[in-house]
Order: C-alpha cells, then sequence, then structure tokens
C-alpha cells in the first residue's frame, strides 16, 4: 500500500493537471469558436470581442477563486 | 541512476501491479499508456508518412525531369504537390516532433510519464485515420484535393470529395496536435522533478512549451478556417463563396495567421534537439541560456503579427506591406540570436562530430541559408517577382528539410542508444550525412536559379530554358529518397542489438537527466523523482 501522503500528493497533482487541461482547452475552443463566429457576424470587431470577453471571464475566474480561498 | 533516492520505490509497488503485466504482441502497442511506447509509435508514424510523402515528391521530381508532360496527367500532379504538403507538414514533421517530446521531455525533466498518459494515447491513435483518409481519398471520385496545401478557395469549395476528406483529416489531425499540446504543456508545468525549476530545464522542453502555446491558440483557427470552407462546400454558408458575398482572400488572412506560426511550430523543437546536442559535443555548456529561452519566446510572439507577408502579391495598403515586411525582418533578430550562442557555445570546445553533432552543424548552415533567402523574401517589392516561383519551394525547403528534418535526424542518432541500448552505426550514419547534405542540396540550390528566372511553382511543364537544372534538381531528389534508406537501416540494426552495447551515458558531454537512467531506459523511469540541485 501507499502511504496516505503519497496519495493525497498523487491526487493534488491530478486535480492540478486536468485545471491546467481545462484552461488551455478553453483557450483553444475560445480561438475555434472566435474565428468563426467573427466571420458569420461579420467584422473583425466581433473577432477582438470574444478574445476580449474570453479573457475577461477567465480573469474574473482565477480572481473569483482565490477570493474564496485565501492561501 | 545508482545516485538517485530508492526509498518510495518499496511503498510504491502495491499501486503499480498493473504496469507489471501489460499486454504484450498488438495489443501492446494499441493499448499502451507509456510516453516512451507512444514516443516510438509517433516516431515510426512519422517515418513512415515521410516515406509516403516521399513517393510522391518523387513523382513530382520525375515528371519535372524533363519539360513537356511524361509521367502524370496534371491533374495528378496537382494532387501529389497537395498531398506532399499536407501530408509532410501534418503527418512527417510534426509527429516526428511530438514523437520526440513523448519521448524525451519526461526524462528530460524527471518525470515518470505525461500528465494524461490515456489521452496521450488517444492523440496518437488519432493519426493513422487521418493519414488513412489523406492517402485514400486519391482513390475517390475525382481524385485528392488538388488546390495546394494552403486549401485556398475558390478552388476548394469546387473541387470534389477528395477535399472533404482532406478537410476532415486536417479536423482529426488538429485534435490530436492540440490534446498533444496540452499534454506537454501540464507535464511540463505541473511534472518537473524536485529542483527543476524552469529556468533550468533543458532547452527542448522550453521550445516545446512554447511550441505547445503555439499550437493551441493557432490548430484551432485552422480548424475554424476548414469548418468554414465545409459548411461553405456543403451548408449553403457563404464565408469565402464570393458568388454568396463571400470574401475568398479572408481565407487567406486566417489560413496565414495558422499558417505563419505553423513554420515555427515546425522549426522550434528542432531548435530544440540542437540546443541539446551541440553543448555535448562541444562539451561546454549551452552559450546564453536565458537568451536562448527568451529569443524563443521572442520568435513565438513576433510569429503572430507578419503572417500577411504570405500576401503581398494579393494586394493591401501601403501601411500594412510596410509594417509585414518590417515585422517580418525583425524576426531575424532573435533568430540571429539563437545561431550566434550555438556558435558561440561550439567556440574553443573540445568537439567531435559524430553524426548528432554532423547534423546539428549541417542544420547550422542549411537553416541559416534558409533564413537569409526567408529574409530576401520579406522585401515586399523582391516578393512580387518571386511570389509563387520556385525561389520559394527552394527557401522553404531549406528551413523544413535542412532545418527540421537534419535536426530530427541528428536527434534519432544522439538518442537511439538511449532508446534501444545499442550504438549506431557511426559508418553508415555519417554516409547518412554526407549523402543527404550533398544530394540535398544539389537538389534544392538549383530551383533558386529557376525561381529567380521565373519558374512558377505547382506547374507540371515548364519552358525549355529552365530544363538543365530541372534535371540536376531531380536528379539530387531522387538521391536524397534513396539515401534515407540508410537511416532506416541503421535505425533497425540499432533495435536489433546489431552494435556496440550502448553505457548509460554514451556522449562525455551529456548533463541532462536521461543519461542517468540506463540504456536501454527501462520501462518505467523516474517514479521517485530524482533530486535537482
Ligand atoms: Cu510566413
Amino acid at each position: 500500500m501507499q502511504p496516505q501522503h503519497a496519495r493525497n500528493d498523487a491526487a493534488r497533482l491530478r486535480a492540478t493537471n486536468v485545471r491546467t487541461a481545462l484552461v488551455l482547452l478553453t483557450i483553444a475552443l475560445v480561438f475555434f469558436g472566435g474565428v468563426i463566429a467573427a466571420r458569420f457576424m461579420g467584422g473583425w470587431t466581433t473577432g477582438i470581442s470574444v478574445v476580449g470577453f474570453a479573457v475577461f471571464v477567465f480573469l474574473a475566474f482565477a480572481i473569483g477563486r482565490n477570493l474564496r480561498s485565501p492561501k | 541512476m545508482s545516485s538517485i533516492p530508492h526509498d518510495r520505490a518499496a511503498a510504491g509497488h502495491g499501486t503499480h501491479d498493473d504496469h507489471a503485466h501489460h499486454p504484450t504482441g498488438l495489443m501492446r502497442w494499441v493499448t499502451t499508456t507509456n510516453h516512451k511506447d507512444i514516443g516510438t509509435m509517433y516516431l515510426w508514424f512519422s517515418f513512415t508518412m515521410f516515406m509516403v510523402g516521399g513517393v510522391m515528391a518523387l513523382t513530382i521530381r520525375a515528371e519535372l525531369f524533363q519539360p513537356g508532360l511524361q509521367v502524370v496527367h496534371p491533374e495528378f500532379f496537382n494532387q501529389m504537390t497537395t498531398l506532399h504538403g499536407l501530408i509532410m507538414v501534418f503527418g512527417a514533421i510534426m509527429p516526428a516532433a511530438v514523437g520526440f517530446a513523448n519521448w524525451m521531455i519526461p526524462l528530460l525533466i524527471g518525470a515518470p510519464d505525461m500528465a494524461f498518459a490515456r489521452m496521450n494515447n488517444w492523440s496518437f491513435w488519432l493519426l493513422p485515420p487521418a493519414a488513412i483518409l489523406l492517402v485514400t481519398s486519391l482513390f475517390v471520385p475525382g481524385g485528392a484535393a488538388s488546390a495546394g496545401w494552403t486549401l485556398y478557395p475558390p478552388l476548394t469549395i469546387q473541387q470534389g470529395m477528395g477535399m472533404d476528406l482532406a478537410i476532415f483529416a486536417v479536423h482529426i489531425m488538429g485534435a490530436s496536435s492540440i490534446m498533444g499540446s496540452i499534454n506537454i504543456i501540464t507535464t511540463i508545468l505541473n511534472m518537473r522533478a524536485p529542483g527543476m525549476t524552469l529556468m533550468k530545464m533543458p532547452l527542448f522542453c522550453w521550445t516545446w512549451l512554447i511550441t505547445a502555446y503555439l499550437l493551441i491558440a493557432v490548430m484551432p483557427v485552422l480548424a475554424g478556417a476548414v469548418t468554414m470552407l465545409l459548411t461553405d462546400r456543403h451548408f449553403g454558408t457563404s464565408f469565402f463563396n464570393a458568388a454568396g458575398g463571400g470574401d475568398p482572400v479572408l481565407f487567406q488572412h486566417i489560413f496565414w495567421f495558422f499558417g505563419h506560426p505553423e513554420v515555427y511550430i515546425i522549426i522550434l523543437p528542432a531548435f530544440g534537439i540542437v540546443s541539446q546536442i551541440i553543448p555535448t559535443f562541444a562539451r561546454k555548456p549551452l552559450f546564453g541560456y536565458a537568451s536562448m529561452v527568451y529569443a524563443t519566446a521572442g520568435i513565438a510572439i513576433l510569429s503572430f503579427i507578419v503572417w500577411a507577408h504570405h500576401m503581398f502579391t494579393v494586394g493591401m495598403p501601403v501601411a500594412g506591406v510596410l509594417f509585414f515586411m518590417y515585422a517580418t525582418m525583425l524576426i531575424a533578430v532573435p533568430t540571429g540570436v539563437k545561431i550566434f550562442n550555438w556558435l558561440a557555445t561550439m567556440w574553443r570546445g573540445a568537439m567531435t562530430f559524430e553524426a548528432p553533432m554532423m547534423f546539428a552543424v549541417g542544420f547550422l548552415f542549411l537553416f541559416t541559408m534558409g533564413g537569409f533567402t526567408g529574409l530576401v523574401l520579406a522585401i515586399a517589392p523582391i516578393d512580387m517577382q518571386l511570389h509563387d516561383t520556385y525561389y520559394v519551394v527552394a527557401h522553404f525547403h531549406y528551413v523544413m528539410v535542412a532545418g527540421s528534418l537534419f535536426a530530427f535526424f541528428g536527434g534519432v542518432y544522439y538518442w537511439l542508444p538511449k532508446w534501444t541500448g545499442t550504438m549506431y552505426d557511426e559508418r553508415i550514419a555519417q554516409i547518412h550525412f554526407w549523402t543527404s547534405l550533398v544530394f540535398f542540396n544539389v537538389a534544392f540550390f538549383p530551383q533558386h536559379f529557376l525561381g529567380l528566372a521565373g519558374m512558377p511553382r505547382r506547374i507540371p511543364d515548364y519552358a525549355q530554358q529552365f530544363a538543365d537544372w530541372n534535371m540536376v534538381s531531380s536528379i539530387g531528389a531522387f538521391g536524397f529518397g534513396l539515401s534515407q534508406l540508410l537511416v532506416l537501416y541503421a535505425v533497425v540494426k540499432c533495435i536489433r542489438g546489431d552494435g556496440a552495447k550502448a553505457p548509460a551515458k554514451p556522449w562525455e558531454g551529456g548533463d541532462t537527466l536521461e543519461w542517468t537512467v540506463p540504456s536501454p531506459a527501462p520501462y518505467h523511469t523516474f517514479e521517485t523523482p530524482p533530486v535537482v540541485r
């Protein structure tokens, strides 16, 4: 058997990895959706808005998380 | 390995019993989640695609051996140029880089495996179906896609179902690359051994980290572009269809927003490999490590603001032309920093010239040439003359073949002892290097002359005046193609154990973590993380 702390470490690493992956996946999806949306609704302003909005939401999430659980 | 403590090895045994009896034979490869197995599969897949794309290149060169039409129909010739480009970029070079990443990144940062081992398996196994789609598209009615690898509309909106298969293949390969990139970034950010700070990482990890970010930013853009092509073709939209009010030029903007960073996606991992090889064989630490990291990041950032240098002849405002011209020239600065650092690493080093070093030095010469012709092409008024000529073909083959491919060959010889436990045959490797170097230049150097004289690319026939250099180029191409059987022979020889047994550290100057584990690298490494001081 693995000692408890090792299992906790593994679980924490797993959670960190999943979090990193989700952030990266979001970036990819925003670029994919953004380029199509920009063209579909016309104009580069839409594209910039999509990316800007995504950055804003991302920042809000990142800051919000830290507000809830201060280290 | 003896320096690495094993105090947790016994404790870890109970959870790893699934590793002890993994399947054998074919099922081992289908189900494997081991980064070394997956790296091996990527590299073999890449080599197979290199052969397939190579046969297509030789078909092109056979047709161009003489003026007039001899070997293939013009339609088929266009399918060959298109598929050769798609297969070499997405099937050969990119998977080779991912193969190196899979094998080496965990070993270089002291991690037991990639962060997402099962996703890793999936990202590999997406590739063979995509390759099958591309190759079998040759046999559907109307043949394969034939509008060039850049897939410009309106041609791509008009072609037959071969184009749909190509679009689908690009989607699948894009998904595979994005998953691979997520895996690589997560591994590098979260799984480094204690003490392995980012600024202590071997440079190969740095170049791949930055490459992976580039991939995540631009592969979705390409996927979006080809998705819009697909809906234009089948679902009545008019994104790029001028007849319905769409804008075909916009596709070019989107494509090259992907396409230019793609060039760096292809070359940065090669930079990383060269940055591992040169210090080892110069027996000196890499000169200017931090500046190498910043130069790599600088190249990546600049790569996003230069795309329209591919479109000078399309027409754009003078301010746009000037911006893209100067931005492109600016890339020579961080690239120059790298070249300088490699030279400075070799300066007064105790150098030896085994095959990996030969390929690295060959890379330095030839990649720099490709870089210089890139600078020439960046000058807008010159580009107006040279656009769509063989000068461009010569330029990017110096970057892709003598750049990336040579670095990858260097990497293969450098790490073969670690992968197989057997030293490669130095004589064969040296012959492989010299024949590759000579035939590469015989094939591609004359294409500069042809381009300057005005020979257009992607055309199966040409004027009499181009005949001599085309003949020379074709001879070089066939020589280059045949030379590649040597690397296959050298690798197979190693795998069969035919050669000297490789010690854990076959290269005197190697000081990265992979040389601390035995050769061949055991199936599982660094389950107890090494401590980096
Ligand atoms: Cu470019």
